[in-house]
């Protein structure tokens, strides 16, 4: 095994306040789409239209839950990676470095799967609004 | 002015007392990010070629639309085609970097999986470095524009009431 590069130590220096700094950005949006999904259950109408059936306005609060949901696990990720580059850089451990590059590994399969999710529900929403529509234009006729 | 009271201190950049090795574990959570920012590079070029026809879109759209209308299309108009424009091929540029960025990670990571040489480790997390700092500047670009324009419209009926007025 090659031994660690003190410039390692320099880079993940300038890494550390801008993962840190996402991170928190992560956990303020969660906590706006949490509020947004609040008004909505409460009848507001931020995620609610009055045109909007309450079958649409489900759907829209689902989405909001898995999106409060992603963006904790993401701003958390963050969070503890730049709090272990923080150790590993104080103390120059190479365990912390290990748990910190576990963590980023998580931070990267998450999004990943988030973006999946993502892009899964958008091909499904669009789908259903096709054949709705489609179904509405045959009624029509 | 300088506290007397402050506890010793240094803080030399370039004095790093590292130990250790780079280790299994290490290797094996690079090994799992590899895939995973290959992914989301692959959908950030995407995204950087959609917005990039956007910008066509925008551009060929507000032509047609001069070239229809005449001399009737507003200046206006005009400019608020240009300036859509603008914004999308500017996100573009800052979504191909991303993805350029985390390709150029995901490359390195498999340089170091190759050869084990720690150089590689620096070099992967130099481009993750480049990665961060841009995202985390152009996020805080996007928080004062958006702050700006939230300015902006709470001042537009004042200012238009204002105008009414005299």
């Amino acid at each position: 095994m090659e031994p660690l590069s003190p410039a390692v130590v320099t880079v993940l220096r300038g890494i550390q306040p801008w993962v840190r700094f996402s991170g928190v950005l992560l956990f303020v949006s969660a906590l706006l789409s949490l509020l947004a999904v609040i008004d909505a259950l409460l009848g507001g109408n931020y995620l609610n239209t009055p045109q909007s059936t309450s079958e649409e306005l489900m759907l829209a609060v689902l989405l909001g839950v898995v999106n409060v949901f992603f963006e904790c696990i993401l701003g958390y990720c963050l969070v503890a990676y730049a709090i272990r580059i923080g150790h590993f850089v104080n103390n120059g451990v190479a365990a912390d470095l290990e748990r910190a590059l576990n963590m980023h590994r998580q931070f990267w399969k998450s999004s990943g799967i988030y973006a999946i999710v993502f892009i899964v529900a958008m091909v499904i929403m669009m789908v259903i609004a096709m054949m709705l529509a489609f179904a509405k234009y045959s009624g029509a006729n | 002015m300088q506290n007397e009271y402050a506890p010793p201190r240094v803080d030399v950049a370039d004095v790093n007392n590292v130990s250790g090795n780079i280790s299994d574990a290490m290797i094996e959570s690079l090994r799992g990010t590899k895939p995973w920012t290959m992914l989301i590079a692959v959908m950030l070029f995407v995204v950087a070629g959609f917005m990039l026809l956007g910008t066509f879109g925008v551009i060929i759209g507000g032509l047609a639309m001069t070239a229809m209308g005449g001399g009737n299309v507003p200046t206006e108009m005009r400019s608020v085609f240009l300036a859509i424009g603008v914004v999308y091929s500017i996100f573009s540029v800052i979504y191909f970097l991303l993805g350029f960025y985390l390709i150029k990670f995901s490359t390195a990571i498999g340089r170091l999986l190759a050869n084990g040489q720690p150089a590689e480790l620096a070099s992967a997390l130099e481009q993750q470095r480049k990665f961060w700092k841009l995202a985390g500047i152009m996020t805080i670009v996007g928080i004062v524009l958006m702050v700006v324009w939230i300015v902006v419209l709470l001042m537009i009926p004042g200012i238009l009431k204002m105008g009414g007025l005299h």
